[in-house]
C-alpha cells in the first residue's frame, strides 16, 4: 500500500535521511524503531508531506506522492498524528474532531465518523465540549488519533503516541491501536517502547543515522541480538 | 449624571468602531504572527470609497460597506499574495507592512490629494433621544452594524469549517496542514478579511470624520491600544478592549480635557503594558 524508495530527506543543509526504503502492506502495523535523531519522525513527516526538501520516491497505493503537499495528503488518504499530539489547544473536542474531517472525502460523513470515534473513546465524547488544552496528555493522545482517524483515511501514520502519557494509560492508547488495526486499518508506528511496539507490530524497521539497519517480523526483531542489546535492553 | 450617562453611551459608541478595527488586526496577528502596519490605511481606503461612493453616486456611506468590504478584501488578498507573503519572519514582515503603509498613503495623496473631504449625509445631524440622552443617529447607525458584524465573524469564525481552519492555523499551523488544511490559503483569505474589516470601519466613520490620505496611522495607534487592552488574537477581547478606549476617550474628553482626547488612549496603553502586559483577556503563554 505504502512503498518508500530511497527517500533522502533535508533540513536546509543537514541531510536527516540518506537511504530509506520500506513498505507497508494493507492490514498492517508495521513500526519503525531506532534511537532518539536517528530519523523516524523525520521519516514519518516526508510520508505526510510536511517535509518539501527530498529525494527517493514514495508511492501510495501505486500513486506517487513524493511531491505532493502536506495539505494534499489528508485528501490522499494519508493521515498523520504528529508527535507531541499538537490538537488544537483553545478548541473544544469537538471542533478538533470536526476539524479531522475538513478534507471533502470525509467531510460527508462527518456525524458517521464521529459516533465512531465517540464509541471507540467514550470520555471525548463526554468531553466534547471542554477545549482541547485542559485535556490530560493521554485524553489528547486520544483526541489526536480521534481526529486522526476523522478524515477517512487508509493509513495511520503515528508518531510516538505514548510520549508523556502517564504509564496508566500507556497500555489503554496501545489496546486502542491495536483495536483500530482490527477493525481494518493499516498502520505505520514510531514508537519509543520498543518492547511494546514489537508486540503489538507484524513487521518492523531499525532506523540508524538515518538508513535502515536491520528489518524483519516482529518476532524476528524480537528475537534479534542488536535489537534485544541496543533497544530493548536485555 | 446626564453628562455622565451622554458621554458613557457615546464613548461604547466610538468604542464599538475602535472594536472592528482591532478584529481585522488580532485576527491577521493571530493567524499569521504578522503585526499589520498597513492596516490603518485599508481604513483610510474604506473611508474614500465611501467617500466616492456618496458624492459620485449617491450611495449612503452605510449602505457603501458592501462595495468597500470586497473591494479591500481582494486588495488585502492581491497584497498579500504578492508582497506580504514574501516576507519571511515577523520582523521582515512589520518592515515590509510599514514599507506598504507608505506607499498605499502617499499613492492615495497622489490620487486625491491632501483635502480633507468631508461626506455630509442629510440625516448628519439627527438624534436620536432616549430620555434625557440624546445619540447622534449616524453613530447609533454604526453601532448597530458594528455589533451585527461582530456576532457575524463570531458566527463565521465558530461555526463554519473555514472559520475552524482559520482558528486551527493559528493555533497549530503544523496540524492544521495535516488536516488538509492549506495554511497559505488560509493566511490569505485572513489578510483579505482583516482588510475587509479595517475599510468596514472606514466606512462606518466616513459620515463623522474627515477623509485624508494619513488618516490610517491615527486609527493604527488606536487599533494598538485595543488589541493590547483585550489580548492579541482574542475576538472578544477586541470588542471589550474597543469600547473600553471608547469609554475612556469619551469620559477623559468631557471631564479633563477635549485636546487630549487621543492620549487617553496611550496613556491607557501605558498602564495596559506596566500591569497587565498580556492585555485583560489575554493569557499567559505557556
Amino acid at each position: 500500500m505504502l512503498k518508500v524508495n530511497h527517500l533522502q530527506a533535508f533540513y536546509g543543509d543537514i541531510q536527516a535521511l540518506w537511504d530509506i526504503s520500506f513498505e507497508v502492506q494493507e492490514g498492517e502495523i508495521v513500526s519503525l524503531i531506532g534511537a532518539n535523531g536517528a530519523g523516524k519522525t523525520t521519516t514519518l513527516k516526508s510520508v505526510a508531506g510536511l517535509i518539501q526538501n527530498k529525494k527517493g520516491e514514495i508511492t501510495f497505493k501505486g500513486e506517487d506522492i513524493t511531491e505532493k503537499n502536506g495539505f494534499e495528503m489528508a485528501g490522499a488518504g494519508i493521515s498523520y498524528v504528529p508527535e507531541g499530539r499538537k490538537v488544537f489547544p483553545q478548541m473544544t473536542v469537538y471542533e478538533n474532531l470536526v476539524l479531522g474531517s475538513y478534507n471533502p472525502r470525509a467531510k460527508s460523513d462527518r456525524e458517521n465518523m464521529l459516533e465512531q470515534v465517540y464509541q471507540m473513546f467514550p470520555r471525548l465524547k463526554d468531553r466534547h465540549k471542554q477545549h482541547a488544552g485542559t485535556l490530560s496528555g493521554g485524553e489528547q493522545q486520544m483526541l489526536a488519533i480521534g481526529r486522526g482517524l476523522m478524515s477517512k483515511p487508509d493509513i495511520l501514520l503515528l508518531d510516538e503516541p505514548s510520549l508523556g502519557i502517564a504509564p496508566i494509560l500507556v497500555q489503554e492508547i496501545f489496546e486502542k491501536i491495536k483495536e483500530i488495526n482490527q477493525e481494518g486499518m493499516t498502520i505505520l508506528l514510531v514508537e519509543q517502547h520498543v518492547h511494546h511496539a514489537l508486540e503489538l507490530s507484524d513487521r518492523a524497521y531499525v532506523i540508524e543515522h538515518g538508513e535502515i539497519a536491520v528489518s524483519g517480523t516482529a518476532e524476528e526483531m524480537l528475537n534479534d541480538e542488536r535489537v534485544r542489546e541496543a533497544y530493548l535492553g536485555i | 449624571m446626564d453628562l455622565f450617562l451622554q458621554s458613557l453611551i457615546s464613548g461604547i459608541m466610538t468604542g464599538g468602531v475602535y472594536a472592528i478595527i482591532a478584529l481585522g488586526l488580532t485576527l491577521i496577528f493571530g493567524v499569521m504572527r504578522i503585526i499589520n502596519m498597513a492596516h490603518g490605511e485599508f481604513l483610510m481606503i474604506g473611508m474614500y470609497i465611501s467617500y466616492f461612493s456618496y458624492t459620485l453616486f449617491h450611495i449612503d456611506p452605510f449602505i457603501s460597506i458592501v462595495i468597500s468590504a470586497p473591494l479591500t478584501f481582494l486588495l488585502g488578498v492581491v497584497i498579500y499574495r504578492f508582497v506580504v507573503s514574501r516576507s519571511q519572519n515577523e520582523e521582515n514582515s512589520l518592515i515590509l507592512t510599514a514599507g506598504l503603509s507608505l506607499v498605499l498613503a502617499n499613492t492615495a495623496l497622489l490620487l486625491w490629494s491632501p483635502d480633507y473631504r468631508h461626506l455630509k449625509v442629510p440625516y448628519g445631524t439627527e438624534v436620536v433621544k432616549l430620555g434625557n440622552i440624546s445619540v447622534s443617529l449616524p453613530m447609533l447607525i454604526s453601532f448597530l452594524i458594528t455589533i451585527a458584524i461582530t456576532l457575524l465573524l463570531y458566527w463565521f469564525l465558530n461555526k463554519t469549517d473555514l472559520g475552524l481552519a482559520i482558528r486551527a492555523s493559528a493555533q497549530e499551523s503544523e496540524a492544521a496542514t495535516v488536516m488538509g488544511i492549506n495554511v497559505k490559503k488560509i493566511a490569505m483569505i485572513t489578510f483579505g478579511i482583516g482588510a475587509a474589516f479595517a475599510s468596514i470601519s472606514g466606512s462606518l466613520l466616513a459620515p463623522a470624520l474627515y477623509a485624508y490620505p494619513t488618516i490610517g496611522t491615527l486609527f493604527l495607534v488606536k487599533a494598538f491600544v485595543v488589541v493590547v487592552l483585550g489580548g492579541m488574537g482574542s475576538v472578544e477581547g477586541a470588542l471589550i478592549g474597543g469600547i473600553i478606549l471608547g469609554v475612556t476617550e469619551s469620559l477623559g474628553s468631557v471631564y479633563i480635557s477635549t485636546g487630549m482626547t487621543d492620549a487617553f488612549g496611550l496613556i491607557l496603553f501605558l498602564l495596559i503594558l506596566l500591569f497587565r502586559p498580556s492585555g485583560l483577556f489575554g493569557t499567559a503563554t505557556r
